[in-house]
């Protein structure tokens, strides 16, 4: 395990210094599972990083849970502790490829990509396929990808008080503004 | 008369209750700045600490991590040893090479680009 993830450190870090790589640490992760006519469940994280390679298309991002901010503190706490147990897994991670990616071919209105690939969140990993809008502004490169995830597809339990609270498709938009 | 102090103990009873309730239910959200922080240590340390598995005492806590500023980025530093310190609004007059002292609540570690990192930041010495 160890060696595992030293191997992994090791190809991350080549990742980041490597030239043809686009790069954040502000992306931003919404995501919002509001039934109507209860309180809203919604949450942002504005420190989501990804890096994109753009010779090869492969795109990761990673998003620390802790860092997902609710506009009612204890549904931030609930989140933290009871479902996504933060501190045992700490971190979303998405690893995956923009299929048929040219840089050169990027332009300033968004074009539609393939994106698939594997997510991990709360220790489950699956696989992830969606649509994604690339376009470029300026020197930097925007990706907008907007997806929809089951809590029970990562072993998230909701309790059954809750549960006709929180809606059962969970939708999560996210927003990457990346440069070199 | 007996009755009129039911009514009203009962009046109490409800008005405490919903009071409590919503208290509990819509409390504030946690103030970094004025919790006492769990761990004072250099940069370079809280970054050998998330290379263990002694997270525990580190994530989701309050901690003072001083360094030296090594990159300024819109909203966030970066320390000499693999911090990073988010702010919501970055302060003015911060430079590079700078010695500071940063309060924050750890978020946790970014294996993309391998450091650890703080949220609501505060610059507590600029020396």
């Amino acid at each position: 395990m160890k060696r595992m993830l030293l191997i992994l450190l090791l190809t991350s870090s080549s990742l980041i210094f490597a030239q043809d790589k686009y790069s954040t640490k502000t992306g931003t992760i919404d995501f919002e599972a509001s039934v109507p006519s209860f309180e809203e469940v919604k949450a942002q994280n504005e420190n989501t990083s990804a890096i994109l390679n753009t010779a090869t298309g492969e795109f990761a991002s990673l998003a620390l849970m802790n860092a997902f901010r609710f506009k009612v503190a204890l549904m931030e706490e609930h989140f933290n502790e009871n479902y996504m147990e933060s501190s045992k897994y700490p971190k979303a991670v998405f690893k995956g490829t923009i299929h048929d990616f040219d840089l050169s071919k990027l332009t300033n209105s968004p074009a539609n990509f393939r994106l698939t690939g594997s997510m991990t969140v709360h220790g489950e990993t699956k696989p992830l396929e969606t649509m994604v809008q690339i376009y470029k502004k300026d020197s930097a490169i925007i990706i907008d990808a907007e997806f929809e995830v089951k809590p029970e597809d990562f072993k998230i339990e909701i309790p059954k008080v809750v549960s006709n609270k929180i809606a059962e498709t969970i939708n999560v938009t996210a927003h990457y503004l990346l440069n070199k | 008369m007996k009755k009129r102090k039911i009514f009203l103990l009962v009046i109490v009873v409800l008005v405490v209750g919903t009071y409590v309730g919503y208290k509990y239910l819509y409390k504030e959200h946690r103030d970094i700045q004025s919790e006492a922080p769990s761990l004072h240590l250099e940069a370079a340390a809280l970054f050998d600490l998330f290379q263990t598995d002694e997270t525990e005492q580190a994530l989701n806590q309050t901690l003072i991590v001083t360094g030296i500023i090594e990159l300024i980025e819109s909203t966030s530093i970066t320390l000499e040893g693999g911090v990073r310190c988010i702010f919501e609004v970055l302060p003015e007059g911060l430079t590079l090479a700078q010695a500071v002292e940063v309060k924050g609540r750890c978020i946790g570690y970014n294996d993309l680009f391998e450091i650890v990192e703080l949220d609501q930041c505060q610059i507590l010495d600029q020396p």
